[in-house]
C-alpha cells in the first residue's frame, strides 16, 4: 500500500511499531530514520508533556494499517490488558479507598496510575476502530476501570494541592465549562456519530455482498465440475447447467422464497420437472395468493400437465403461465411438441390426464386439454377462487 | 417485413464471448455494423455507424444499457434498441422499457427468433417475451385502476388478452389466429402496451418494482 506511492500516506503501520506505531509511520511519511523520530519524541517527552501530547495527538487522528505479524509492544499489552482487567479494577480501587483514608501516594505514582488508566481507555477507541471485536460487556468493564483510575488519582493529585472549599469552587467551574464545550461542539459530536453509524451500515452490506460472492462461487465451481464429469452426458450437463440457473437467478433477483405462496409452490414444482427430465421450463406468475387445499391441487395437477410435456412432447424447452387474478386462478402448460389426436388416446396417456382432470374436478376446478398431431399440447387448468 | 435490405445492428455487451455468440447466430439474418463493450464505447460506435437496431444488454459496468438509452435515445431518434439479457429482474427491465428500449428478449432465444424480433424491431414494433407479457400484466394488475384523462394507466381487455397469450408462449402468428385478427392488429396492440408502459407515471408502476427487490 505505502510502497505505491512515492510519498508514503501517514498512517500506524502495526507491524513497525514500538507503541502505537506513529513513529514508524511518520518516519515513513517523512523519510527520515525511524530512530530519528523516536529520539525526538523522547527529547521532547523528557523536556515537558509536549512529546507526550503530539504523540497522542497523532495516535488519536492517524488511522492504523494492519500489516505482517504483530508481536510488538502493543500486542503484549493488549494480551496483558486483556487478561488483568481484574488488575486494573483492583488497582483502582486501591487508589479510591487509599483517598479516602487519607493515605498518600507520592505525586510520581499517582501520575502513573492516571497514564495507564488513559492508556486503556483510549486504546479502546483505538481497537474498536480496527474492528477488533470483543464482547461489549467486557470492553465496558475495561473502559469503566480506566476511567476509574483516572479520576481516582485526579482526585488525588487535586486533594494534594487544594484545600475542600477551593476544590468545590473548582469542581463548579469544571462542569461549566464542560457544559459549553458540550454545547458548542455538539453538532460536531453528533455528524461523526452518524458518519461512523453510516459506515458500519456500509461495512455491514460489503461483508453481505462478499458473502453472496463466496456462496455464488462454491455453488458455481461445483457445478462446473460436475459438468467436466459428466460431459460425454448431454442431459446430464443440461441439467446441471439449468440447476446452477436457477440458483443463480434466486439468489440474484427474487425476494426471499415466500413459502406457503402460490409463485413459490409452483417454481418449486417447475425446478424439479426440469431436474428430472433435463428440460427448461419458461415459467411466468403474475400475481400471488397463499397456498390452500385446492390451490395446491391445482398445483399437482400442472405438475402432472408438465411432467407430460416433458415426457411425451418430445421437445426440450416449454412455456408454464400462471395468472392468479381476484376470482379466478389459472395454469397454461404449454409445448410445440407432437401433439397426439385427442380422441385416440393410447390408454397411458390417458390415465394421466385423468388425474389431471379428475383431480380439478374434485376440488371444483376444470382442465383442458387442446391438442392436435403435430401441432402441440396446451393444458388449461382453472379454478374459482372462493370469495 | 419492409424492404429486403437486413437490418444494420450494433452489439452492445460487456462480454465479448456473448457478442460472438450472438454475431454468430444472427449473422445471416442481419447486418452486425459494430460492437461495443461499455458504455462510452457503445455511445460511440453508435453515433458513428447510426444502426437500425441496437441490442443492447441490460446490466453493464456503468450504468447498463440504461445509460446508453438516456444519453442516446433522444438524440438519435431512428435508432432502435432491443434489450437483451439474462436477467430477471423485473425493475431492471422495465427501467429499460421506460428509457426507451422497444422489447426485450432473454438471452436463451434461439438465433432465428432473436433475427426475427430485431427486423420487428427495426420496422418499428415492440417485441414482448412471455417474461415482459408477465411483468407487464403483473404491474397493471397490481391495484384497482383510476384510469386518468389519456387512458394511460389500464390495459384494455383486447390488450390483456394479447399479453396473456405472449406469455403463455404464442408467436404473435398464434396469438392472431388464436383471436382471429390479423398480425398487423397484434403488433399495433403490443405498441399500444410498450407506449403505455413508456408514458404512463402510474406510480404502481415503480412501487411494483421496487417491491419485487424487497428481501
Amino acid at each position: 500500500m505505502s510502497t505505491a506511492n512515492p510519498v508514503p500516506l501517514l498512517v500506524r503501520p502495526s507491524d513497525r511499531r514500538w507503541i502505537a506505531g506513529v513513529a514508524s509511520g511518520l518516519a515513513a511519511h517523512l523519510a527520515v530514520d525511524v530512530v530519528l523520530v523516536r529520539l525526538a519524541f523522547v527529547v521532547l517527552a523528557a523536556f515537558g508533556t509536549f512529546g507526550i501530547l503530539a504523540y497522542a495527538a497523532l495516535w488519536i487522528a492517524v488511522l492504523p494499517v494492519r500489516g505482517g505479524r504483530e508481536t510488538t509492544a502493543e500486542d503484549w499489552l493488549r494480551r496483558v490488558a486483556a487478561k488483568d482487567t481484574v488488575l486494573v479494577i483492583v488497582a483502582a480501587v486501591v487508589v479510591v479507598a487509599a483517598g479516602h483514608s487519607h493515605m498518600r501516594f507520592p505525586l510520581p505514582w499517582q501520575l502513573l496510575a492516571a497514564a495507564f488508566g488513559a492508556g486503556i481507555t483510549w486504546r479502546q477507541a483505538d481497537l474498536r476502530r480496527r474492528e477488533f471485536v470483543e464482547p461489549r460487556l467486557w470492553s465496558r468493564i475495561r473502559f469503566a476501570s480506566g476511567a476509574l483510575l483516572v479520576v481516582a488519582a485526579a482526585v488525588g493529585v487535586l486533594r494534594d494541592a487544594a484545600s475542600l472549599t477551593q476544590l468545590r469552587a473548582g469542581f463548579i467551574a469544571v462542569v461549566v465549562v464542560l457544559v459549553a464545550v458540550a454545547l458548542v461542539t455538539g453538532p460536531w459530536w453528533l455528524r461523526t456519530v452518524q458518519a461512523l453509524s453510516s459506515e458500519r451500515g456500509e461495512r455491514i452490506r460489503s461483508q453481505e455482498r462478499a458473502e453472496l460472492a463466496a456462496r455464488v462461487h462454491d455453488s458455481v465451481l461445483q457445478t462446473l465440475t460436475l459438468i467436466q464429469r459428466n460431459a460425454d452426458d448431454p442431459k446430464a450437463v443440461h441439467r446441471y447447467a439449468r440447476r446452477q440457473e436457477r440458483n443463480l437467478r434466486e439468489l440474484l433477483y427474487r425476494p426471499a422464497a415466500a413459502t406457503g405462496q402460490f409463485s413459490a409452490a409452483i417454481e418449486k414444482q417447475a425446478a424439479e420437472v426440469e431436474d428430472e427430465y433435463a428440460v427448461t421450463i419458461d415459467l411466468v406468475v403474475v400475481g400471488d395468493c397463499a397456498l390452500d387445499e385446492r390451490t395446491t391441487a391445482i398445483i399437482d395437477a400442472a405438475r402432472e400437465a408438465m411432467v407430460n410435456a416433458a415426457k411425451s412432447g418430445g421437445v426440450d424447452e416449454f412455456a408454464v403461465f400462471a395468472e392468479i387474478e381476484a376470482t379466478e386462478v389459472t395454469v397454461f402448460v404449454r409445448d410445440r411438441g407432437k401433439g397426439f389426436d385427442a380422441d385416440n388416446v393410447p390408454a397411458s396417456r390417458a390415465g394421466i390426464r385423468e388425474s389431471i382432470v379428475g383431480r380439478m374436478r374434485r376440488v371444483g376446478g376444470s382442465a383442458t386439454v387442446r391438442t392436435a398431431p403435430g401441432q402441440g399440447t396446451e393444458v388449461k387448468l382453472s379454478l374459482q377462487r372462493q370469495r | 417485413m419492409t424492404d429486403e435490405r437486413q437490418p444494420r445492428v450494433v452489439l452492445v455487451d460487456d462480454h465479448g464471448l456473448v457478442r460472438s455468440g450472438v454475431r454468430v447466430e444472427i449473422s445471416g439474418a442481419v447486418d452486425v455494423v459494430g460492437e461495443a463493450g461499455t458504455v462510452p464505447e457503445a455511445i460511440e460506435v453508435i453515433r458513428r455507424t447510426k444502426p437500425d437496431v441496437v441490442l443492447l444488454d441490460v446490466h453493464m459496468p456503468g450504468g447498463g444499457g440504461r445509460a446508453v438509452l438516456e444519453t442516446i435515445a433522444r438524440e438519435l431518434p431512428d435508432v432502435r434498441f432491443l434489450a437483451l439479457s439474462v436477467s430477471d429482474a423485473a425493475e431492471d427491465v422495465i427501467a429499460v422499457i421506460r428509457a426507451g428500449a422497444r422489447g426485450y428478449v432473454t438471452k436463451s432465444i434461439s438465433g432465428p427468433d432473436l433475427a426475427d424480433a430485431v427486423r420487428r424491431v427495426a420496422s418499428g414494433d415492440a417485441v414482448f417475451s412471455p417474461r415482459l407479457a408477465g411483468f407487464v400484466l403483473d404491474a397493471f394488475s397490481a391495484a384497482p385502476h383510476v384510469v386518468d384523462d389519456n387512458g394511460l394507466d389500464a390495459l384494455s381487455h383486447r390488450e390483456r388478452e394479447v399479453l396473456r397469450l405472449i406469455a403463455r408462449g404464442y408467436t404473435y402468428r398464434e396469438v392472431a389466429k388464436e383471436l382471429v385478427l390479423s398480425i398487423k392488429t397484434i403488433e399495433s396492440h403490443v405498441s399500444a402496451v410498450l407506449r403505455k408502459l413508456q408514458l404512463s407515471n402510474r406510480h404502481e408502476l415503480t412501487r411494483w418494482a421496487t417491491d419485487r427487490r424487497l428481501v
